[in-house]
Parts: structure tokens; C-alpha cells; sequence
């Protein structure tokens, strides 16, 4: 499965935003009520092209290990 | 999971064929359904909640105008759903065989698995399977009747 990744934290929000108002608020409970944010680098996996907002699906390789690399955003969704 | 009101039946009495999927991130999110007995006539497959074991969905019948009022912007996604009288919560598990089906009136819903006033389709949230199936709606035109759609 492709985890989903966006490339600005404005456009995160929006995106989830969007997400809230098609699924309702339980959304939250599959999405979480936070931001993790981090830099990926070529050894991270595979990911395609940008879309809206600056979405794009990352394909993570074996090795990646997004819990040293990542931090939890204190802005909330 | 949230609590529901329903009545718990022993499956669904309705057979259905997935066609495609219409919200995803990280997965579905909303799907559609054919029926496989009454022409014309359709299913919305939206998750609404999850726990441990199963993910919840709500099963929402509609036909071919309510879909076609809700691609043309004409109707919310909460206002078609709600213009149901009732619906039907499954529960699949992890190898997504049903576990569980509840019919419930959909007043009773949780408010938390209902979509947002604001919910109307938009080209660039939902899927490429629902431009496609909205420009194939639109090219079929609202006489097709002979038609597969």
C-alpha cells in the first residue's frame, strides 16, 4: 500500500479538510488528528508524480524507517 | 466502534458488483456498487468507522439520477445519503469477507459517519474511476434506458 505524502504542510491540511467534509468526522479516526513531517531521501522508496496540493503516494522500500526521520507536527488537522 | 442502532441481520438480501472506487487515500474510501438484479439501480459503499478487527461501512442505495444529481453538483453526498430511508452498516474483516450487516434507519446514523453539508463532488478529490464514470453517465444521456449504465 502507498502512504500518502504531501510535499507542504498547507496543502496537508487542505487536503484532509476535503477529505472531512466528503467522509464526515470519523474520518479521524483512520487519518489521526496530526501532521508527521520529515524529508525523504532516495533510499526512503519510490513515489509518482505531484498532484492537488501537493499530494503524491509514496511506495516506501524495505528499508525505510520513517519513525527516526519523521516528527510529529503540534499543528493540528 | 461507535455505537449503532440497528436491527442485525444474518447477511445482506441483495447481491452487488464493485465497479469502482470513487474516494481514495491509502485505499478506498467510498466505493460504487451495481446491483445485480435491478438495472439502474446502485450502491455507495462509504467507510464510516473501524476497530481491531473490522472496518464498518455504510451500503447506500440510490439510482442513476442520484448519482448523476450528485456528480452534476446538484446534490451533496450527506443529502443523498440522507434522502434514504434506511441503509445498511457491514462489518468486513481483514480478509474482507462480511462479518456482520445491521439495517438501520438512516436518521439513526451517528452523526460522525455522515458527510459534511459541504459535500458535494469535485473532480480533483474524487477518483480517475469517477470522471470516468461521470463523463460515461453524461455521454449515455438521462433516455438511455437500453443502456448498460
Amino acid at each position: 500500500m502507498a502512504l500518502s505524502m504531501f510535499d507542504n504542510l498547507e496543502g496537508a491540511k487542505l487536503r484532509f479538510g476535503e477529505l472531512k467534509q466528503a467522509m464526515g468526522p470519523s474520518i479521524y479516526k483512520t487519518l489521526g488528528t496530526k501532521i508527521a513531517v520529515g524529508s525523504l531521501g532516495e533510499t526512503d522508496g519510490v513515489w509518482g508524480d505531484k498532484g492537488k496540493h501537493g499530494h503524491f503516494n509514496l511506495h516506501p522500500s524495505v528499508a525505510a524507517n520513517f519513525k527516526d526521520k519523521f516528527q510529529i507536527s503540534t499543528e493540528a488537522l | 466502534m461507535i455505537r449503532i442502532e440497528g436491527e442485525e441481520l444474518a447477511g445482506l438480501d441483495f447481491k452487488m458488483t464493485w465497479l469502482g472506487d470513487l474516494l481514495m487515500h491509502e485505499g478506498p474510501l467510498i466505493s460504487l456498487y451495481k446491483d445485480d438484479g435491478e438495472k439502474r439501480a446502485y450502491y455507495l459503499v462509504k467507510w464510516v468507522d473501524h476497530d481491531e478487527q473490522f472496518n464498518r461501512w455504510v451500503v447506500v442505495p440510490c439510482d442513476r439520477a442520484d448519482i448523476v444529481r450528485f456528480f452534476e453538483g446538484q446534490t451533496s453526498l450527506r443529502e443523498l445519503l440522507l434522502k434514504q430511508p434506511e441503509t445498511h452498516l457491514i462489518d468486513l474483516d481483514a480478509s474482507l469477507q462480511i462479518a456482520q450487516v445491521f439495517r438501520v434507519q438512516t436518521p439513526r446514523l451517528p452523526e460522525d459517519f455522515l458527510p459534511m453539508e459541504e459535500s458535494f463532488y469535485s473532480e480533483t478529490l474524487y477518483s480517475e474511476f469517477a470522471r470516468d464514470f461521470h463523463r460515461e453517465l453524461s455521454r449515455a444521456g438521462p433516455e438511455d434506458e437500453g443502456g448498460t449504465l
